[in-house]
C-alpha cells in the first residue's frame, strides 16, 4: 500500500493520482515509492555461479524465428529437472518449439532429454528415450500418474498436450490418448497434485491465448499490436483467453475432465501461464495458484469437496497492492521468512516490479515488494521463471529469476530494457527482506540472454543447489553453485505409500540450528518448469538435524531425529529413512 | 505504509476518508477491503470488493483496448 496516490487523494481530492495510462492504453504501475531502496549485499558471503553448459556436453539450441512475429513465438522454453532412470542423479529435460513459418510447412522442433553421467558430464538420450518431437511444445512438470515409482513427463503444448508414461527402462511412452488429457488448445503451464487425497496425482493445465495457425493476428495491425509506439506481434490482450483444465485422475490410466465441476476452468478467459498446487493454510488439501499474464492471479482455495473458490482479491494476492492486474508468468513458492507458510513470489512485465505476497495465514496475503528490497533490482526487466532456492545454504530461501523481452523491435529502445536481459539473484537476509547480489554471483548472471524457463536441483549432488535456465533463442545456461565453503545442508527424497508415489505435496518441517524450515513437495511452478523434486535445505553451521516432521498428502505424519547433516535421505511413508534402493522402483517393471 | 506496517487500524482511516474524496478511485476501495479484511470486519470488506470489481468492470469498459 504506497502512500503517494492515498496522500496525494487527501490532499487534492479529485487529482489524477494512482495508476496512469500509456499511449496504448495499459495501466501504467505507478513509480516507486520515494522509501523504496535497492539493497546491494553487503558482509554477506554471495555464492559463484558458473556456466558449465559446455562442460557438460549440453548442445541442445532452441529454435527460435528472429523477428517473433507472433506470441506463439515468444512463449516457449520449459525446462524439467527429474531422475527418469532412478539412479539418484538428476537429468534435465528442455522442451522445443517450431517457429510458426515451419509448423505451417509441418515442421517440428526436437526437444532433448539428457542423461547425468555422475562425473559432471550429460549424455544426450533424447532419442532412445522416445521424447524428441511431442508437439509445439512449451513447457510440462514431473509427477508419478501411475504410482509405479518411475517419474513421468507432461508436456504442454500448443495443439495439444502429451503424457508421457516412463517405462521404467530408460523409455517413454505417449499415454496422452489413453489418459485424455491431450486439452488441445494453447497450454502453458501444468501441475500434478493430489487435490482430493485418494492417493493418485491430478492434473492442472493453464491454457494462455486462443490462437490459431489459419487465423494470425497480424504484426502491428492494432493498437494491441504496437508497444511504444513501435509495431509488435499482438496479444495477449486483445485476444481471447482460452480457459484452464484440471483433470482427475481415475487410478486407471486415465483421467477425467471436471474443470467445470470444481470451479477452476477459467470462465472468464484470463491469460493462464504458471501454476502451481500447494498447501497454503496447513488444511491438509493442495490449493491452486495459477499467474494470469495481464489478468488477475487466481487463487483456488480447496473446499474439500472437490471443489475449490477462487479468493485471489479476498486474500490480496490477485492483483498488486494498487489492485491492477499485472502481467504474471512465473511462481515460486517458499516458506522464506520462517513462519511455517509457504508465501508466493511472481515474476512480471517491464516497469512492473517481481511481486512478493507474504503469506500472513489465514488465507491472508500482504503485497510486501518493495519493503522486501525484491522490487527495485527487477523493476527493468521482463521477467519469467523463479524460485526460492536456498544459494548459500545459511538456511534462509534465496530468490533466482530470469528475463528476456518479448519483442525483438525492442532492442533498440532502451527505456524498454532491451531485448536480451540479465539474471535477477536476490540473497535472503534473514530479516524479510532481500539484497541484491547479481554482480557478486558470477559473470555468467550478468550475460545478457532472451530467458524462459528456470528449474532448480541439485544437479551434482554435491549439496549445493544449481540452476538451469531454458532460452528463447538459442542456447540454455547451466549454473553450477560453487557454494559457500563451510555451510551444511540434507536433501530428502520422499516416496508414497498411501500417498502418492511421488510424494508431491508432502510437506516437511525440519529443526536445525535453533530455526524451523518447512518445504512441500511441487510440482510444475517457475514458469512452465519443474525443479528437483528432492527437498533440500540449507543448515548454515548447523552439523546435525535435530527433528524432522513430515506430513504425507494422506494425513499420516512420520517424525524422524538426529541425523546428520550433508547426506541425501530417502524417506518412506510409514517406515520413516529408509536405504535408497527402498524408494526406488525394480528396473523396467511399471503399472498402468 | 501503514498496512505495510501492520497498522492496519492507521491505514483504514485515512483509506475511508480518501475513499470519500475520491470515491472512483478503484484502487483505493481494493486497499480498503484488504484493511476491513486484517481488522476482521469481512462485511464492511465485502462491500468495498463489491464497489471495487464494479469500478473495474466499468474502467475495462471504457478504456481503449491494452498491450500487456
Amino acid at each position: 500500500m504506497k502512500l503517494r496516490p492515498l496522500f496525494t487523494l487527501l490532499l487534492i481530492p479529485l487529482s489524477a493520482a494512482g495508476p496512469t495510462f500509456s499511449q496504448e492504453g495499459h495501466p501504467a504501475a505507478p513509480p516507486p515509492p520515494k522509501s523504496a531502496k535497492e539493497i546491494v549485499c553487503k558482509h554477506h558471503p554471495v555464492p559463484k555461479l558458473e556456466d558449465v553448459t559446455a562442460k557438460m556436453g549440453i548442445h541442445f539450441r532452441h529454435t527460435a524465428d528472429p523477428a517473433k512475429k507472433y506470441i506463439l513465438e515468444s512463449m516457449s522454453g520449459g525446462v524439467l529437472l527429474l531422475d527418469y532412470d532412478r539412479d539418484g542423479w538428476l537429468d534435465i529435460y528442455f522442451t522445443n518449439s517450431p517457429s510458426v513459418e515451419m509448423a505451417l510447412k509441418g515442421q517440428k522442433s526436437r526437444g532433448a532429454l539428457y542423461h547425468n553421467n555422475h562425473d559432471g558430464t550429460f549424455t544426450d538420450v533424447t532419442d532412445k528415450a522416445g521424447v524428441a518431437t511431442p508437439c509445439f511444445a512449451m513447457g510440462g512438470a514431473v509427477a508419478d500418474y501411475n504410482n509405479d515409482g518411475w517419474p513421468d513427463i507432461y508436456v504442454t503444448c500448443f495443439g495439444g498436450n502429451v503424457l508421457y508414461r516412463n517405462n521404467g527402462d530408460g523409455t517413454f511412452a505417449d499415454a496422452t490418448t489413453k489418459a485424455r488429457v491431450s486439452d488441445g488448445r494453447w497450454s502453458t503451464g501444468a501441475a500434478f497434485g493430489d487435490y482430493d487425497g485418494d492417493g493418485f496425482v491430478d492434473l492442472m493445465v493453464t491454457n494462455y491465448v486462443d490462437f490459431h495457425l489459419n487465423d494470425l493476428p497480424q504484426f502491428g495491425s492494432a493498437p494491441t499490436c504496437k508497444y511504444r509506439g513501435v509495431d509488435v506481434q499482438c496479444g495477449p490482450r486483445g485476444l481471447k483467453g482460452a480457459g484452464d483444465s484440471l483433470f482427475h485422475n481415475n487410478r486407471d490410466g486415465t483421467f477425467t475432465d471436471v474443470s467445470k465441476s470444481a470451479g477452476v476452468d477459467d470462465a472468464r478467459g484470463f491469460y493462464g501461464l504458471g501454476v502451481v498446487f500447494a498447501d497454503f493454510n496447513n488444511t491438509g488439501r493442495p490449493d491452486i495458484f495459477i499467474a494470469d499474464d495481464s489478468t488477475p492471479n487466481y487463487f483456488y482455495k480447496n473446499l474439500g469437496n472437490g471443489k475449490f473458490s477462487d479468493i485471489g482479491l479476498e486474500s490480496g494476492t490477485a492483483v498488486n497492492e494498487d489492485g491492477s492486474e499485472q502481467a504474471n508468468m512465473g511462481i515460486a513458492l517458499g516458506d522464506y521468512n520462517h513462519t511455517g507458510r509457504p508465501s508466493i513470489y511472481v515474476t512480471e512485465f517491464t516497469d512492473e516490479p517481481d511481486t512478493l505476497f507474504r503469506n500472513d495465514g489465514d488465507w491472508s496475503f500482504e503485497d510486501v515488494s518493495y519493503k522486501a528490497g525484491v522490487a527495485l533490482p527487477s523493476l527493468k526487466w521482463v521477467k519469467w521463471g523463479d524460485a526460492f532456492v536456498d544459494l548459500d545454504n545459511d538456511g534462509w530461501l534465496d530468490l533466482f529469476a530470469v528475463s528476456g523481452h518479448v519483442y525483438p523491435q525492442m532492442e533498440t529502445v532502451a527505456s524498454a530494457g532491451g531485448y536480451v536481459q540479465p539474471k535477477i539473484v536476490e540473497l535472503n537476509q534473514g530479516d524479510g527482506t532481500f539484497c541484491d547480489a547479481l554482480s557478486q554471483a558470477g559473470p555468467a548472471l550478468s550475460e545478457k540472454r532472451v530467458s524462459r524457463g528456470v528449474a532448480v536441483g541439485d544437479l551434482f549432488n554435491d549439496g549445493n543447489m544449481d540452476v538451469v535456465v531454458e532460452d528463447l533463442d538459442g542456447s540454455p545456461m547451466v549454473l553450477r553453485n560453487h557454494g559457500i565453503p563451510g555451510r551444511h545442508w540434507v536433501s530428502f527424497d520422499l516416496a508414497g505409500t498411501k500417498s502418492n508415489r511421488a510424494a508431491i505435496g508432502a510437506l516437511i518441517k525440519l529443526s536445525a540450528g535453533g530455526i524451523t524450515q518447512t518445504d512441500e513437495v511441487h510440482s510444475g511452478g517457475s514458469y512452465l518448469s519443474q525443479n528437483d523434486l528432492r527437498i533440500h535445505f540449507g543448515l548454515g553451521s548447523a552439523t546435525k538435524i535435530d527433528a524432522i516432521e513430515i506430513r504425507w498428502p494422506s494425513g499420516a505424519i512420520d517424525r524422524v531425529s538426529n541425523l546428520v547433516a550433508d547426506k541425501f535421505y530417502s524417506v518412506l511413508e510409514g517406515k520413516g529413512i529408509v536405504p535408497s534402493d527402498q524408494v526406488r522402483p525394480a528396473f523396467g517393471k511399471h503399472g498402468f | 505504509m501503514p498496512l505495510n506496517d501492520g497498522d492496519a487500524k492507521g491505514a483504514m482511516l485515512h483509506l475511508e476518508l480518501a475513499a470519500k474524496n475520491a470515491p472512483n478511485k478503484d484502487y483505493i476501495h481494493y486497499q480498503l477491503q484488504q484493511a476491513y479484511r486484517k481488522t476482521s470486519r469481512p462485511l464492511d470488506a465485502e462491500r468495498e470488493l463489491t464497489i471495487y470489481k464494479q469500478l473495474k468492470e466499468r474502467g475495462n469498459l471504457t478504456s481503449e483496448p491494452t498491450q500487456r
